[in-house]
């Protein structure tokens, strides 16, 4: 079992910026120390909901100031990027970390990234693919030669190459079917939100499993990695008191930014996302508090032991023994050091999980 | 090379293509697909010795053994009392059940259309009809409300007391109901769970063999919108084998039973129901179209090609023989054309080898009987008198019948025919009932049978009906009814019978 730390960067008013980044090293550099096996960084522009808009930047930063931890990206927002830049960065990461750095990659879903950077979110699918594409090809054949729907690249080889042989492995985030069968038929594991119920997650992953193995990857071997927020207290109902105010305001920074239901409307790559918002409307979620309790429900808060049975009941029903937690939800630097400690001497041990050696 | 010849090769070369193609989805070359029992709204995985089922194409499936364990959870009853639900809390969950099948982005619709593919071999359109009519028939909450009402006499019976004259009545759901569902048209599974579901009953969908997808693919779902609603959790899917004695056991203790499909699973049910219980058959049934002089033969065409084409003449409402009393070669031509048009609008399903054997042999027969028949990829058409004929073959196969009056009709039917589709509609008004008389369950404008409208009948039952008790609460004394003029008493009537004729 293999436990990650996201790092949100988010910025709530009584955290000056500064403080966002000192504390998120802070983070990252205690969950070093404890054993944690990565860290993660969240790719944002515009909005509070996440300060960092290079997350290949601050993940060499992050390299750098820690020693054994894998950090990754979750995500580079593809679409707004250029491919052989990733691919170098990437490989530089690589070098630089004997192998430490991941990429993670997504395809965008807030519309002033898009407008910002010139981009057409109803391409974006298409877009992330083809990018995709052209990082595999530089690691297995060095050359950036494409020409492709949205790109053409002359015959260049970019520099440095990869440490981590054959290829690093590269993280895919999203859960819509269609970013699923994506992933499935490139065999590149996802990153899946904990959220919704254990059979949709099930259904996701047997979607998966069968697009990989009629494309000859097995299975099994695909390590995907569930991401949840993560807060422990005394019991489940002061967890979710500890946390529910920040967390609602932060789905409301993400309403903010993200597209609106008018706007996923006509943009068919996002059909899932509407989905999302119908079942939504459907449940009977009207407010951003009643979206926070549903979300709470299905994270890893509570007391010890319900989110060790929590973990328990997902780990054998799904079969994913990775996840990546985000303990910030407090929004208090020193309760996030502490909860992060629980897990990792409280809940997570319980699960059989070990933290990396030289911690 | 006659007609003939030709028509039977490419029968030939179609079914070895698609029964290929179905090996290649599925059939005996790889490993087979593991898939739970849904008890109660929860999973049961298969262990290390699982039951292998197989489909008509060949592709397997590996499920649990249907044990004492399973059957005893089942026996112990659902986790959650549907009876007390409100009928418009059951009809919104469904709402949001379809809105999710509705999605193309559903990663359960995406998995239940390579079922579909996998287990019947049906095109990519077959197999997304299908999945939109789940959703379809998820989301009709209005005519949710409307079947109550046609069937029930009220929308809200299933709720509250009805006045009904001297009386109130109410309609309880029987209790827990399993479904004896058929392997050759998946949408079967959904029609008979919701009419369980909105009469409030428990439902225990036994799947075929041959048809797993779809009653698992409805259960899990269910547990995708809510894994605690009440719906989700009185809902079952699993497999039994007929003589499992398990199986035996929940069919014994079932208050209504819904068997679909052949005779023998109906008879099973029959004898496997408690004197208490109720089985409601559905089938084995055929159906056919009756064509006057005066139609319009493109329309009719279209619609006996449609009719046959839809679930490949596997459902009982599937066309199989069209009696005419106009030109019966210019028909055959005008049903040729429209099946070639279909075999593109829906593409034909894998057809297995029992299904091509029965079309060449059928082919062959009335070849050598002097019958004329046409056919290829798109299927097959044979001008016969009905007499002449040995088997009804599926796939696409129809048969064309001159007679010289629609009177003739009536010798070829019984109470096994469910639907006569007309062409034109008027001749329904003049041979209704006479056909109805002999057996015939249903009538349609050719083209629209396997539309099921709002106030028909199934089976010539109305199934909610069977599935629910009707409890009356009758007037008291001091309500004199329409019939009194003073209070009802029926001591005081025997004991002064002048008082009877006086009052009443």
């Amino acid at each position: 079992m293999d436990v990650g730390v996201m790092l949100t960067t988010a910025h709530p008013d009584h955290w000056t910026e500064t403080e966002v980044f000192d504390y998120t090293m802070d983070f990252a550099v205690e969950a070093d120390t404890l054993g944690y096996q990565s860290a993660w960084l969240l790719e944002h522009h515009f909005t509070r909901y996440g300060l960092c808009p290079n997350t290949l930047t601050m993940a060499g930063y992050v390299l750098g100031r820690t020693k054994r931890i894998k950090v990754g990206t979750a995500v580079v927002v593809l679409p707004l990027d250029h491919p052989i830049r990733i691919a170098e960065q990437t490989n530089l990461l690589d070098q630089l970390s004997h192998g430490r750095f991941v990429l993670g990659v997504g395809r965008g879903y807030f519309p002033r990234d898009f407008e910002a950077f010139g981009v057409d979110a109803g391409k974006s699918h298409v877009i992330q693919s083809e990018y995709v594409d052209i990082i595999r090809q530089i690691w297995r054949e060095g050359t950036a030669k494409w020409d492709g729907e949205t790109i053409t690249l002359p015959d260049v080889t970019p520099f440095p190459t990869q440490y981590t042989r054959p290829e690093p492995v590269m993280y895919g985030v999203g859960q819509s079917p269609s970013t699923i069968e994506w992933a499935a038929s490139r065999g590149l594991p996802l990153l899946m939100a904990l959220i919704g119920s254990m059979e949709a997650l099930r259904s996701n992953l047997d979607l998966y499993r069968e697009i990989a193995e009629s494309h000859g990857f097995d299975p099994e071997s695909i390590p995907h990695a569930l991401c949840s927020v993560a807060h422990v207290a005394a019991t489940t109902q002061q967890a979710r008191d500890d946390i529910f105010g920040n967390m609602a305001w932060w789905e409301q920074e993400h309403d903010n930014a993200a597209f609106t239901m008018e706007q996923l409307e006509k943009l068919p790559n996002y059909r899932f996302q509407y989905g999302e918002w119908q079942a939504a409307a459907l449940r009977g979620d009207r407010t951003n508090e009643d979206f926070t309790n549903y979300a709470l429900e299905h994270s890893v808060v509570g007391s010890v032991e319900d989110c060790v049975g929590k973990l328990e009941r997902v780990a054998e029903e799904t079969g994913v023994r990775n996840f990546l937690f985000g303990f910030e939800a407090t929004l208090d630097r020193d309760r996030v050091l502490d909860t992060m400690n629980t897990f990792a001497t409280e809940v997570l041990p319980r699960l059989g999980w070990k933290p990396d050696a030289e911690a | 090379m006659r007609t003939g010849e030709r028509a039977e090769s490419q029968v030939w070369t179609v079914t070895t293509r698609n029964m290929t193609a179905a090996a290649g989805n599925a059939g005996g070359q790889t490993r087979p697909r593991p898939a739970p029992f849904m008890v109660w709204g929860e999973r049961v995985d298969p262990d290390g010795d699982p039951r292998l089922i197989e489909s008509a194409t060949g592709a397997r499936t590996a499920v649990p053994r249907f044990d004492d364990r399973t059957a005893e959870r089942i026996l112990a009853g659902p986790p959650a009392d549907l009876a007390a639900v409100p009928l418009q809390e059951i009809v919104t969950f469904l709402n949001r059940a379809g809105q999710l099948w509705k999605n193309g982005e559903y990663a359960r619709r995406r998995l239940y259309l390579r079922e579909l593919k996998r287990l019947h071999g049906y095109s990519d359109k077959m197999a997304e009809t299908e999945a939109d009519l789940i959703s379809a028939t998820l989301r009709s909450h209005a005519q949710m409300h409307d079947m109550v009402a046609v069937e029930l006499g009220h929308r809200a019976v299933l709720d509250r007391w009805i006045p009904r004259e001297d009386a109130e009545v109410r309609a309880f759901p029987r209790g827990t109901s399993v479904h004896v569902l058929p392997g050759n048209v998946p949408y079967s599974t959904t029609v008979s769970l919701l009419r369980a579901l909105i009469t409030k009953n428990a439902a225990v969908l036994k799947y075929s063999a041959g048809e797993p997808a779809t009653a698992l693919a409805l259960a899990q779902s269910f547990c995708d919108v809510d894994p605690e609603h009440p719906v989700t959790r009185s809902v079952c899917a699993v497999f039994w084998e007929r003589d499992c004695p398990q199986g035996r056991r929940v069919l014994g203790a079932a208050d209504v039973i819904c068997a679909w499909g052949g005779a023998e699973a109906v008879t099973a049910a029959l004898r496997a129901c408690s004197p208490e219980g109720v089985v409601v058959p559905f089938g084995p049934r055929r159906s056919m179209t009756v064509v006057g002089r005066n139609a319009d033969l493109a329309r009719a065409s279209r619609g006996i090609a449609h009719d046959a084409s839809m679930y490949e003449q596997r459902a009982c409402f599937s066309t199989h023989q069209v009696f005419t009393d106009g030109d019966p070669e210019a028909l055959a031509a005008g049903i040729e054309r429209e099946l070639m048009f279909y075999a593109d609008l829906l593409p034909r399903t894998a057809v297995t080898a029992d299904e091509a054997a029965q079309v060449s042999l059928e082919a062959a027969a009335q070849r050598f009987l002097g019958s004329s028949v046409r056919g290829g990829s798109w299927g097959t058409v044979i001008i016969a008198p009905p007499g002449r004929v040995v088997e009804l073959p599926t796939a696409r196969t129809v048969f064309v019948h001159p007679v010289a009056d629609l009177r003739e009709v009536y010798g070829w039917v019984d109470a096994a025919v469910q639907t006569v589709g007309m062409a034109p509609w008027s001749l329904v008004h003049e041979h209704r009932d006479e056909l109805a008389r002999r057996g015939v369950c249903r009538f349609v404008e050719a083209g629209l049978s396997p539309l099921f409208r709002l106030g028909g009948t199934h089976d010539g039952l109305q199934p909610l009906v069977l599935m629910t008790r009707m409890v009356a609460v009758e007037a008291p004394r001091a309500d004199y009814g329409k019939n009194g003029v003073a209070p009802v008493d029926q001591s005081e009537f025997l004991e002064h019978s002048r008082l009877r004729d006086l009052l009443v």
